[in-house]
């Protein structure tokens, strides 16, 4: 779990990346540093409440999600290893982290996405590794049909 | 929202909310002294009078609130990064060892001002080495904490009684301490604060130690919550996975914060051993240690909640005692129960009136939005 839930959600927007200069230098923090990255980024992926000082407890699934995808997106790394991104996302949001995702490729990143979202895959990937009982049975492409792609995921094509 | 986690505002939770726990605590307390065949509110006005009735009370008040100060504080610095540090008692004893030694050391040769940041030092040296033990236990064995705290409470109370016996104990004395300090070694009095509001010291040993734990409050205050060290403490004890995952090293922060816990109950022994005795003895702790553990819980774990905890606690105790004295029929076990009733309310049910205030406020709330 990449939340502390019982922290303010700037507290969590800066979770891993709390020793960063930006954040604060000579060990203390910077708070109101930490406050703006925070609004800004409430702003850019629309979590509800926009409220930086709230429990991050009292936000909902899909909205603590968001917190955690703008945190590790915005952050640009070059390898992104996401394991379902969007799931208890409402539907705006989770376009918007589709765009991020795909514009990350587009930027000429290394993106790893893993999901049980059919569609989700098929919209966002360019190459699809298919798992079967904790091997990987074949390659596909985003544009094979969904019924190759179930005998590959039943483990009975590959 | 469920009743758990509905805001309520800062005033309620802070200010009525223990205020409702302790009358709670005080209105059984009244009952069973009424049970006893007593009068409870003469009891009460004996109670308070003792406590803050003249300078001298005020003076024992916060000369104990002091201990209460520097041991809640030792607790909550543990208790934020999840550990139950249990072993404030046998930090502060060990502590007295560092702080008597430079007292000792330097009385002699120099005025209490230069005597008192060395004093400082050695009481935390001390007290944090006492933690330091259990602390790397825990980060690096995985021994709990509590277990080995405890254990050491009892080993450092045998070694200080072997230290005061066999080696401290000036040649010919009877008694289990050592020499008392010439002036160089005492701190002063804060008589010329019970001056400025009119009042008298009196013999009551309230001493600089309530400034220097005025000070340590702000400074645990500013870690805990402005530093980035504080922000990793908080995160480690509110979950241990998110901690590794945000690249907090586990070891490293147990034992740090262990080293900071087990040197503020060392300075603790400041008030006493310097502040008051002016000599090191056997078991002058006296289960500050463990009312640190109430104060903190009390106090919520905030610097500024356990002030007012530990002077409460102080009220309780230096009130205490003038009550056993003047009214002779509520004994010494009384006044313990009177505290264990405080713990219970302020500490262990402290969210017994939140369901009701919770819904008091939120439909005042949604009256006034309407």
């Amino acid at each position: 779990m990449g939340l502390i839930l019982p922290f303010e959600e700037r507290e969590n927007n800066i979770l891993g990346y709390q020793q960063l200069p930006k954040y604060g230098r000579n060990g203390v923090l910077d708070r109101q540093a930490i406050l703006d990255d925070a609004r800004e980024k409430i702003e850019k992926y629309d979590i509800r409440p926009p409220n930086p000082t709230l429990k991050t407890a009292n936000f909902s699934g899909g909205n603590q999600q968001k917190i955690v995808v703008a945190r590790e997106i915005e952050r640009d790394p070059d390898i992104l290893l996401v394991g379902q991104p969007t799931r208890g996302v409402d539907i705006g949001a989770i376009e918007f982290i589709h765009r991020r995702i795909i514009d990350m490729r587009d930027s000429g990143k290394a993106v790893l996405l893993v999901s049980v979202e059919l569609d989700e895959i098929r919209a966002l990937a360019d190459r699809i590794l298919v798992m079967f009982a904790g091997e990987n049975v074949g390659e596909a492409k985003p544009d094979a049909d969904e019924q190759q792609l179930g005998l590959m995921m039943a483990g009975i094509a590959s | 929202m469920n009743a758990a986690n509905a805001p309520l505002p800062g005033w309620v939770t802070f200010f009525l909310m223990p205020l409702l726990n302790l009358g709670t605590a005080l209105l059984i307390s009244g009952f069973v002294i009424w049970m006893i065949g007593q009068n409870p509110f003469e009891a009460l006005s004996v109670l308070l009078n003792g406590a803050l009735g003249s300078g001298m009370g005020i003076g024992f008040t916060l000369f104990y609130a002091t201990n209460f100060i520097f041991t809640g504080l030792s607790v909550a610095m543990a208790y934020h990064a999840g550990l139950f540090n249990i072993g404030s008692e046998g930090q502060a004893y060990v502590g007295g060892l560092g702080c008597a030694l430079v007292a000792l050391a330097l009385d002699q040769y120099v005025p209490w001002y230069v005597t008192m940041p060395f004093a400082i030092l050695g009481a935390a040296i001390f007290g944090a080495a006492w933690a330091f033990i259990p602390a790397w236990l825990q980060a690096k064995r995985g021994s709990h904490i509590v277990i080995t705290t405890i254990m050491f409470n009892f080993i450092g109370a045998a070694l200080m009684v072997y230290l005061l016996v066999h080696v401290l104990k000036p040649a010919g004395a009877m008694s289990p301490e050592t020499r008392g300090f010439a002036a160089g070694g005492q701190l002063p009095n804060l008589d010329w604060l019970m001056a400025m509001f009119g009042s008298r010291l009196g013999p009551a040993p309230l001493n600089v130690s309530f400034i220097i734990g005025l000070v340590m409050c702000f400074a645990v205050w500013f870690l805990i919550w402005r530093t980035k060290f504080g922000y990793s403490v908080r995160a480690l004890g509110m979950s241990k996975t998110a901690a590794t995952y945000a690249g907090i090293p586990y070891a490293r922060t147990v034992i740090i914060t262990m080293l900071m816990s087990g040197g503020l109950a060392g300075m603790m022994a400041l008030n006493v051993v310097m502040g008051s005795a002016d000599r090191l003895q056997v078991e002058f702790v006296g289960g500050a240690g463990f009312v640190g553990i109430a104060v903190s819980l009390m106090g919520r774990n905030h610097p500024l909640g356990i002030l007012m905890a530990a002077i409460l606690f102080g009220i309780l105790y230096q009130g205490g005692a003038q009550l056993s004295f003047m009214m002779p029929q509520i004994t010494r076990d009384m006044i313990v129960m009177i505290q264990g009733l405080v713990i219970l309310f302020a500490g262990a049910l402290e969210f017994l009136y939140r369901p009701a205030l919770v819904r008091i406020f939120s439909r005042r709330q949604s009256l006034a939005e309407a």
